[in-house]
């Protein structure tokens, strides 16, 4: 198409609009109500053009341009016409830019600037409205407002929240919560995204009030520290106050972020990197006290203090933890320091008691342990199957792109969950199963599969083996047991089967509620197993697909923080492999896969030192008792993080750490897609990067370490690790790349098992199921189902979201949530205080009476020390993946007479004091 | 008692629905009619609940029609239309003497709680302007003379 702009002639090879257009050529055309992750409406008018041949003005962003049109964008008529509009916004917008939040940051200031309105030919009439100051973390003031409906459209469209609706009408109608006219009464997940994307100073962010004009501060892109989704961040930072200002999403990623969105926790969960509990120098402990150190004094203590337990006891005897929550060049090195420098594999991650079944699971079956897709093809799904996984919660920006894959682009939902979570709401197909019982759910729907033969028998014959052995297994499944055993109903089952089955395009997600079993591994696979009968791989909109937990823990993963793989999961005990580690470290390595984490809490009369990088395993870690008596009988325990926690009390030095908002690195995030964390500030204090740390550790080890950049650990990194081969700084900088990438030419792989799976043969492996239930369950004295898991509003143990003000302020307590029937029999109100009790031990709890809940289970989020859920879970593992049973325990409820509240941790009501 | 009514108004909405996003337009009308003038938030929001809709749809569309009121405000609400086709055929002196008699402008309602007095586009009856409507029933070919009595009639109760 050609198209001149501006009596400029230029080509075009795609469809586009004439704002489009003109921006790619470096046109300037101004917006006040265009974004471009929201469908426009050319509602304000400001980006009218003229078009040779029609009378009328044309708005940019919603005309489309043809072969052969001349567009004016800068004549007088135009011109004109700008200037009246923004004179008639001026005309009831207050003049108070000296105090305004978006001063320097505003699209209506601009156009004033540029046409030099001091004041509207009208006259000023302000709305005289109030400020809505309901909800901690988001202000309005809609006499500010310019009515451009970007809120609307964004929580509509992008959070499908829809919390917003322009209300009233002509010139008084203004963006408004349903109602009530305050965010704070409404169902808001306070994203935020509605202050991102507001062009004036009608709606910000709260903590950002006052803290720095537009023109005082930086940005960094950088990847969010949260979940594994890895949203995209444009971080504004003041450089001389040394913090974080506010948090855009970057509208450079669109396919993570959508270029505009961001969870609560995203937006507005930074407070935690400048609090004033950061640890700031290294501790010693001396006694029952820790005392300040300098760098050399403690790195010195604690390497002779590993050596010491190493002389002892031998290699073995050292356990080292490392962490999802850090970068890929950290984890790296960790697994490096254990196996080269210490000379053990006694080394593993959090990714134990998230996705430990993911690994083994989808490696049994696929050859490949990561999701076969990626966040963007979902919108192509025709059917999404979802079981165990909560992802409006804890992947809150994949969550919301689920919806809009379900209200926008019709896609039908099948959700398995006990609980009734938000998308088992907009669900064609709820299975309310009882917890445990996935594998017998996702068998029958097999079973049913195999019975009206609604197999995909080419991709079978073609792709796989072992459909036979798997079909031989199923053989005697009885779908009436399997509709009385999970509680679902038998035809619901069926028409999920169906539904699934006769898809197109159908996509499995799921995440914790799978894996975190002690039959997770079967769990997994039987999903596996699930897509390949009916041929879901390869293409867009399909696959098996595991959510991450953690920012990195995908990355964790595959740089080998696990006690059986090296970097890309090659396997410690394959000869050959370790051959080629052993040239390419220049030592000796131990032979045999370590131990796993919850194996080595097990046992405290094998494991006598531990180096711990940014994990909370009291508070994280099954049978949390337990956990603790172990930490404390350490002989020796070397802790790396940001803040004391009630893990690392137990330490006999602790490291402090800087966060991932004061490093450089990258993640994985859960698409395997390999993104940059960039360092926005200095790290607070003395504290020190992770790698840093390692190095300076591993020097005291015996073993030189030479890096000055993370880039140069990621030279080394893509040397030894083929799905990483291809990886550069360089090539990240803006959009990642997706693993494998198999070398520098190599574009990344968006879409797993395209031709093959990951085997030698490339045939995918069916396995049989075995189906078992949960090994604790209710019975008479414990006659509560307990399942465990995360919210919107906090994240893991706590430690980083407890510090932010205004997520407190919504979330500041823990809770439990049980059904009205139970409540009501227990005499329960909500609010009360009840005592739950395991075999493990006992909490006391807010109770929360919700309907979500199904009668007879109970769920309590692990976020909250006070009330810490995993007292109360059991450590009964899978055999093969080592993950503790998580979500299902047995327990019971009484009320907690004559208590009335449990006390947040004292750091917490600080946040809540502090102004 | 709020859960019947709005049972009963999405049940009357359904047999006028044509189209299924008409629905929620009808809804909110009919939840006036149920509630005697006047959509309650709390029937709104338990319609959406029913609906499976964003209670925001019910919102604006309550928030956005000058006929909707969220509130019950007055007994009667009076509905008098100020677009051009009324204004020529004497519109302006129908207006001048609804504020005159009642004491108040638009907006705004009696002292006694009787009337409140709205400003509308078009009551769609251009064809026997002057036009004016109270509570739903229209008033056609108005004379100063004819608002009055209505005006009255009213206050006696001899139109409830």
């Amino acid at each position: 198409m050609r198209v001149t702009i501006d009596g400029k002639e230029y080509t075009f090879d795609r469809p586009m609009t004439v704002l489009e257009a003109a921006k790619s050529v470096g046109v300037y055309i101004p917006t006040l109500c265009y974004h471009p992750a929201v469908e426009s409406i050319g509602a304000c008018r400001m980006c009218v053009v003229e078009i040779e041949g029609s009378p009328k003005l044309h708005t940019a962003c919603t005309t489309m341009i043809r072969d052969g049109m001349v567009i004016k964008t800068n004549t007088e008529r135009v011109q004109r016409a700008r200037r009246v509009n923004t004179e008639l916004l001026l005309s009831v917008h207050p003049n108070d830019c000296m105090t305004c939040d978006a001063n320097g940051h505003c699209a209506l200031q601009d156009l004033a600037y540029k046409f030099q309105i001091k004041e509207s030919r009208w006259g000023t009439r302000l709305r005289n409205l109030p400020i809505d100051d309901s909800h901690p973390l988001i202000l309005r003031d809609l006499n500010k407002c310019i009515q451009c409906q970007l809120c609307v459209r964004v929580c509509d469209e992008i959070q499908q929240m829809s919390i917003y609706s322009m209300v009233n009408r002509g010139a008084e109608s203004l963006p408004q919560p349903d109602m009530t006219d305050k965010l704070g009464e409404s169902d808001c997940v306070s994203c935020g995204a509605c202050a991102t994307i507001c062009p004036v100073g009608a709606i910000v962010e709260k903590p950002s009030i006052g803290k720095a004009r537009w023109w005082e501060v930086k940005k960094v892109k950088t990847t969010c520290p949260y979940c594994g989704v890895g949203c995209q961040l444009d971080v504004y930072y003041d450089p001389h106050k040394n913090e974080i200002v506010r948090i855009y999403a970057s509208e450079e990623n669109p396919e993570i972020n959508d270029g505009v969105l961001t969870c609560v926790k995203g937006k507005f969960g930074y407070e935690f990197v400048t609090s004033p509990d950061r640890l700031k120098k290294p501790l010693i402990r001396k006694g029952d006290k820790f005392v300040e150190a300098t760098w050399e004094e403690a790195l010195d203590y604690a390497a002779e203090g590993i050596l010491r337990v190493k002389e002892k006891y031998g290699p073995d005897a050292i356990g080292v933890l490392s962490s999802a929550k850090c970068t890929n060049e950290e984890n790296y090195l960790m697994q490096k320091l254990a196996r080269a420098v210490i000379g053990t594999n006694n080394v593993d991650h959090c990714a134990r008691l998230c996705h430990a079944s993911t690994v083994t699971g989808l490696a049994m079956t696929l050859g490949s342990a990561a999701m076969s897709n990626n966040l963007s093809d979902i919108l192509k799904a025709n059917v999404i199957f979802i079981i165990g996984a909560n992802p409006t919660e804890n992947h809150p920006v994949y969550g919301a792109r689920i919806k809009r894959a379900v209200r926008k682009y019709g896609a039908k939902l099948i959700v398995a969950d006990p609980r009734k979570i938000e998308l088992a709401k907009m669900a064609d197909i709820h299975l309310q199963h009882r917890p445990g019982t996935d594998t017998a759910l996702i068998s029958a729907m097999m079973k049913v599969i195999i019975d009206e033969k609604l197999y995909d028998e080419d991709f079978i014959k073609q792709r796989t083996k072992g459909f036979e052995e798997l079909a031989q297994s199923l053989k005697d499944l009885d779908i009436d047991w399997a509709a009385e055993v999970t509680g679902v109903p038998k035809d619901l089952i069926v028409k999920a089967a169906r539904m699934y089955a006769t898809a197109e395009r159908a996509a499995i997600l799921y995440a914790m509620g799978i894996t975190q079993h002690a039959n997770g591994t079967m769990n997994v696979a039987a999903l596996a197993d699930l897509a390949m009968m009916t041929g879901n791989f390869g293409k867009e909109g399909t696959g098996v697909n595991p959510l991450r937990g953690q920012n990195n823990v995908q990355g964790a993963c595959d740089m080998g923080a696990l006690p059986n793989v090296f970097p890309g999961y090659q396997k410690v005990e394959d000869e050959n492999v370790r051959k080629r580690f052993e040239e390419f470290w220049g030592v000796p390595l131990p032979p045999k896969a370590g131990m796993a984490l919850t194996d080595m809490f097990m046992h405290p009369e094998k494991i006598k030192a531990m180096i711990i990088m940014a994990e909370n395993p009291a508070v994280s870690d099954p049978n949390s008792k337990h956990v603790e008596e172990f930490l404390a009988g350490l002989e020796f325990y070397v802790s790396m993080d940001l803040f004391m926690n009630e893990s690392n009390r137990f330490a006999h030095v602790i490291l402090p750490a800087a966060s991932a908002f004061e490093k450089d690195g990258t993640f994985t995030n859960t698409e395997r897609r390999i993104v940059r964390v960039r360092k926005v500030l200095e790290p607070m204090g003395d504290s020190k990067p992770d790698w840093w740390i390692i190095k300076e550790l591993s020097k005291r080890l015996g073993y030189e370490m030479e890096y000055s950049h993370p880039s140069e650990i990621m030279e080394e990194i893509r040397k030894i690790t083929p799905i990483y081969a291809g990886v550069t700084y360089e090539r990240i900088e803006k959009k990642g790349l997706q693993w494998p990438v198999k070398d520098l030419e190599h574009p990344g792989t968006p879409i797993l098992h395209k031709d093959r799976f990951n085997f030698p043969d490339g045939k995918g492996r069916f396995i049989p199921i075995d189906i078992k239930l949960p090994p604790e369950l209710p019975d008479e004295e414990y006659p509560f189902y307990l399942t465990t898991g995360r919210m919107l509003y906090h994240f893991h143990t706590g430690t980083m979201t407890r510090r932010v003000k205004g997520i407190n302020k919504i979330v500041p307590k823990s809770y439990m949530e049980i059904s009205p029937e139970d409540a009501e029999k227990l005499g329960i109100r909500d609010g009360d205080v009840v005592k739950v009790t395991s075999r493990r031990g006992s909490i006391y709890i807010h109770a929360r009476v919700s309907d979500r809940m199904q009668k007879g289970v109970v769920f309590i989020p692990f976020h909250f020390a006070e009330s810490r859920a995993n007292i109360l879970t059991g450590d009964i593992l899978d055999p093969k993946a080592r993950i503790p049973s998580f979500k299902v325990a047995a327990v019971k409820i009484e009320k907690a007479e004559g208590v009335t509240e449990v006390q947040p941790p004292e750091y917490v009501k600080k946040v809540l004091q502090d102004q | 008692m709020v859960e019947e009514k709005v049972r009963s108004a999405l049940e009357k909405a359904r047999e006028k629905v044509l189209e299924e996003k008409d629905y929620v337009m009808e809804v909110v009308r009919y939840l006036h009619e149920e509630f005697d003038g006047y959509a309650p938030p709390e029937a709104l929001e338990l319609a959406a609940h029913l609906l499976e809709v964003p209670p925001s749809r019910l919102y604006e569309i309550a928030t956005f029609y000058s006929l909707y009121t969220l509130k019950k405000e007055a007994k009667h609400v009076i509905s008098v239309c100020a677009s051009l086709p009324c204004h020529v055929a004497g519109g302006r002196e129908i207006i001048e003497t609804l504020r005159k008699e009642l004491g108040i402008d638009f907006g705004q309602v009696t002292p006694d709680g009787m009337f409140k007095l709205e400003e509308v586009g078009c009551l769609g009856r251009c064809d026997t302007s002057p036009n004016m409507m109270i509570d739903g029933t229209l008033y056609r070919n108005l004379t100063p003379e004819k608002v009055v009595a209505i005006l009255e009639a009213y206050r006696k109760g001899v139109i409830e």
